[in-house]
């Protein structure tokens, strides 16, 4: 038996299992980002003095990071694109 | 496809079938409850009789880790921490002069069960809103079901920060504080963390109360209760 409301939304609520899932993951991550950038903030305020970035991090390791997360949105990015067709074929069945 | 027609490895273990989890639940609940139970065991047993080799388990341990039978201090940590985490109940801050590996495991412990944590709620609270059926309206959902409703968005909001904290501190490994790193005065911080067997490398003398700070006539702010 497949799983009600994957695809379709559910009346009362107006959402898909997915979308409901992803609405409520978006606070934990406030939760846990707030956490490490309220400790960044409290750090940063509280010390005498703060590294400046060039001395401590690699030029070259930067750029690698950059590289991977750009793309990375890049193929998510294409993904969206070329799942939009299905999707209208989908949900018009 | 009935369920009478799959592999067994989907029927058991990548089940979808609400009853079959529930059972992996459970056992897999019991197995690490005896695992922990089985770890807290030897760590006391060490601690009851120090010195003395353990019995039967002892020879298993290897020649590394129990030399003889007799559990070195740094492998009774890091069970101690390995049951720490299995139990999750409560982990020793890793202010450690001694980097000991047990602690870093404990920590990427917390943040790795504090993840399948965060996910398990975001489950039991979407199935619950979402795949009530047609007329079980909020206040006719069993009582056990808004338990677990409520639990889960505790879960939700308040393990993320202890993630966040959890990291921190793994950033913070190999970095070793001092013994006594906020200048407290109780006896604990006489001692190393992780203590030695018997806590006390000797036993310590002390000269005064607990809470002994700005005494006249000192130039440090605060005395401990082993300074005389």
């Amino acid at each position: 038996m497949p799983i009600p409301f994957s695809v379709s939304t559910r009346p009362d609520t107006g959402l898909s299992n997915a979308s409901l899932g992803m609405w409520l993951f978006l606070a934990p991550e406030v939760m846990l980002f707030g956490g490490l950038f309220s400790a960044y903030v409290l750090l940063r305020m509280g010390s005498p003095e703060w590294p400046v970035g060039r001395e401590i991090l690699s030029f070259p390791l930067g750029l690698a990071n950059t590289g991977i997360l750009l793309t990375s949105s890049l193929t998510m990015a294409m993904a969206v694109r070329s799942l939009r067709p299905a999707m209208r074929r989908w949900r018009r069945r | 496809m009935t369920a009478r027609g799959r592999s067994v490895w989907r029927r058991y273990v990548f089940s979808l079938d609400h009853k079959v989890i529930g059972v992996q639940y459970a056992i897999t609940a019991m197995v690490f409850l005896l695992a922990g139970f089985g770890l807290m065991l030897l760590m006391r047993w060490q601690l009851a009789y120090p010195g003395q080799p353990i019995p039967l388990a002892g020879a298993w341990l290897g020649e590394r880790n129990a030399p003889g039978g007799v559990m070195l201090p740094e492998f009774c940590n890091q069970l101690g921490a390995m049951h720490g985490t299995i139990m999750i109940f409560l982990g020793v801050v890793p202010l450690a002069t001694i980097a000991t590996a047990g602690q870093t495991w404990w920590l990427a412990g917390m943040v790795l069960i504090i993840t399948s944590n965060l996910l398990g709620s975001l489950n039991f609270i979407t199935t619950i809103i979402q795949l009530r059926a047609p007329g079980l309206t909020f206040m006719r959902l069993p009582f056990l079901v808004w338990a677990q409703l409520v639990t889960a968005f505790l879960l939700l909001l308040a393990f993320p920060p202890l993630e966040s904290a959890a990291i921190f501190q793994l950033m913070d490994r190999g970095r070793a504080a001092s013994n006594n790193p906020w200048d407290a005065t109780t006896l604990e911080w006489t001692t190393t963390s992780p203590p030695p067997h018997g806590n006390f490398e000797r036993t310590p003398t002390v000269y005064r109360g607990a809470y002994e700070y700005s005494v006249p006539g000192r130039t440090k702010d605060f005395l401990m209760q082993t300074d005389d």
